[in-house]
């Protein structure tokens, strides 16, 4: 039943090598994770939790087994000085995201799932020793956290290690969005460790002072920091020793919990419905154009598929009957949170709804870069999964007018993806390229219907095309050349 | 209720800050000492039961002569 997996096949995470208890490996596609004999303990405390199967159960734990002794290699030729002595399976998440990428409600309920689950853990004397957003993935609309090995058994005086960690990388790029509406993807894309609480609090005004959890949370964190840099002593002991127990933890996350809970940031819901109906499609032509994208869908059947400039995401819809997994792209931080907004409402409707769409909010001309040590620690975007299917809809005037990226370069890192292609070319004669172009020198040669459509011949094998809008639209559905 | 706890919280600080800030500059950097510090502040009744604890030596020392506080102060010191 079991087979053996021989060790030539394992393959290491280069991302995965800070903590030194553990390693995630491939094996044969398998997410798999080795650990050592001081990790494998406390994920036997963690295994007896009660709360470790509920959250498998309701999706908000990665599903997680111990790997029986007789599938895994006799010996882990991982090269590391550590001795792993076990093996752990983890479901796999179809496509890697990053908190840089997630509108202001992933981040905030991302932040609120860290929080519940160490609430959890604490209840079982344990603890989650780090509060870094890269532990937590989305099946679609729905957060995964996917570091089993955070959780550890809390030992007796313990204080929160995680907790200056939460700030930095939770706490206030959500504070910097709600309070000062300051878009925090920049911050995190910028540094891999977050806002630095002395830099937050030299973003703070006197206003700001009296928003709750300002005060403590960033201008008393910077100060005691800087009062205690040159300390000497271990305060960590001194700490226990004294007597601090659990209660004084719980309490810290439950306030830190009722402060996220409040945060908000972007309109109300009554506004959706407006946005949706704000196209420049009259309903007929909108019909046309859906039945497009549903025919393209349906032949492509795809794994993956990506929406490039998705909008609220009408079109990610459609293409999610058809697919296993849609990527909903969009550089509009607004457009992209109302998007995840409303599948999370649907997703409460329905235990199945909204589970494939996954909202992140990318910038097209700049996407997200590998980063970190060696570039490794996070994968650029196209190595977190090839699409099988493209959707480029109402984009490209966008991308060859204002980010200035020219038509051939734009077709040419579409076909280099291999995937199957959707485009909508915006022709001159439309209202939206107009206003692009309405203060701005124009010099784009190449942004004309004839040689759009010569780039994407040499490209591409054009299958369909339709004009929409008296031809000042035309959609194409294109294979790989 | 609110503002009762933060005016505590408040005072907790102050207090830290005046009475934990005789530390020498060294080039060694601990942030996490501070946030150690902040948990407590921020743990309600029980953290600051602990503070109180921590540093009531020392707080009592502001009133003593310099001998009688690195007696009394030594053991549970933070700084």
């Amino acid at each position: 039943m079991a087979e053996k997996i021989p060790s030539t096949d394992l393959r290491l995470e280069p991302g995965s090598f800070r903590d030194r208890n553990s390693r995630v490996v491939y094996a044969d596609g398998r997410i798999r994770r080795v650990l050592n004999a001081r990790a494998f303990a406390h994920y036997q405390a963690l295994s007896a939790a009660d709360f470790f199967a509920v959250r498998q159960a309701d999706g908000s734990l990665v599903a997680t087994r111990a790997v029986l002794e007789e599938e895994s290699p006799a010996e882990l030729a991982t090269g590391d000085s550590e001795a792993w002595v076990a093996q752990l399976e983890h479901e796999r998440i179809e496509f890697l995201s990053y908190a840089y990428e997630w509108p202001f409600h992933m981040l905030k309920d991302a932040a609120l799932l860290h929080l519940d689950l160490l609430q959890d853990a604490l209840a079982a004397d344990l603890i989650l020793k780090d509060s870094t957003p890269f532990n937590i993935q989305w099946r679609g609309a729905r957060p995964v956290f996917i570091d089993v090995p955070s959780f550890e058994t809390l030992a007796p005086g313990e204080t929160w290690t995680g907790y200056r960690q939460f700030c930095c990388m939770f706490l206030y790029p959500l504070f910097l969005q709600a309070y000062k509406n300051i878009p925090y993807h920049a911050y995190l894309r910028g540094s891999l460790e977050g806002i630095a609480p002395d830099v937050m609090n030299r973003h703070m005004s006197a206003r700001d002072y009296f928003r709750a959890g300002v005060m403590t949370h960033v201008y008393l964190q910077s100060a005691l920091e800087k009062r205690y840099s040159a300390n000497t002593t271990n305060v960590r002991s001194a700490v226990a020793d004294a007597g601090f127990h659990k209660e004084i933890i719980r309490n810290n996350v439950r306030g830190l919990s009722k402060i996220i809970r409040a945060l908000e940031w972007g309109d109300d819901r009554s506004q959706w419905s407006h946005y949706a109906t704000e196209t420049s499609y009259d309903t007929a032509e909108t019909e046309r154009k859906r039945a497009f994208v549903e025919r393209a869908a349906a032949m492509t059947k795809p794994d993956l598929a990506w929406d490039l400039g998705c909008n609220t995401g009408d079109y990610s819809r459609i293409v999610a009957r058809y697919a296993r997994t849609v990527v909903a792209m969009d550089a509009d931080h607004l457009a992209v949170d109302r998007l995840y907004r409303q599948l999370k409402a649907e997703r409460e409707d329905s235990i199945t709804a909204g589970v494939n769409i996954l909202p992140l909010v990318m910038n097209l001309a700049d996407p997200s870069p590998a980063l970190g040590w060696r570039g490794a620690e996070r994968k650029n975007l196209p190595d977190r999964g090839r699409p099988k299917l493209i959707l480029s809809l109402a984009l490209i005037h966008h991308v060859v007018i204002a980010a200035n990226i020219p038509v051939r370069e734009f077709l040419a890192w579409l076909a280099s993806l291999g995937a199957a292609l959707v485009i909508e070319f915006v022709t001159r004669q439309d209202e939206m390229v107009q206003t692009l172009l309405r203060n701005k020198a124009d010099q784009y040669s190449d942004y004309h219907t004839d040689y759009f459509e010569r780039c994407l011949n040499e490209l591409f094998h054009v299958r369909e095309r339709e004009e929409l809008k008296s031809g000042r639209r035309i959609l194409y559905f294109a294979q790989p050349a | 209720m609110n503002v009762i706890i933060r005016r505590d919280v408040l005072i907790f600080g102050i207090f830290l800050l005046t009475v934990a800030a005789v530390t020498p500059v060294h080039a060694y950097l601990d942030p996490g000492t501070g946030s150690f510090v902040l948990q407590m502040i921020l743990g309600g009744v029980a953290g600051a039961a602990l503070l109180v604890r921590m540093y009531w030596q020392k707080f009592l020392g502001l009133f003593k002569s310099d001998a009688g506080t690195e007696e009394h102060g030594r053991k549970n010191s933070v700084d």
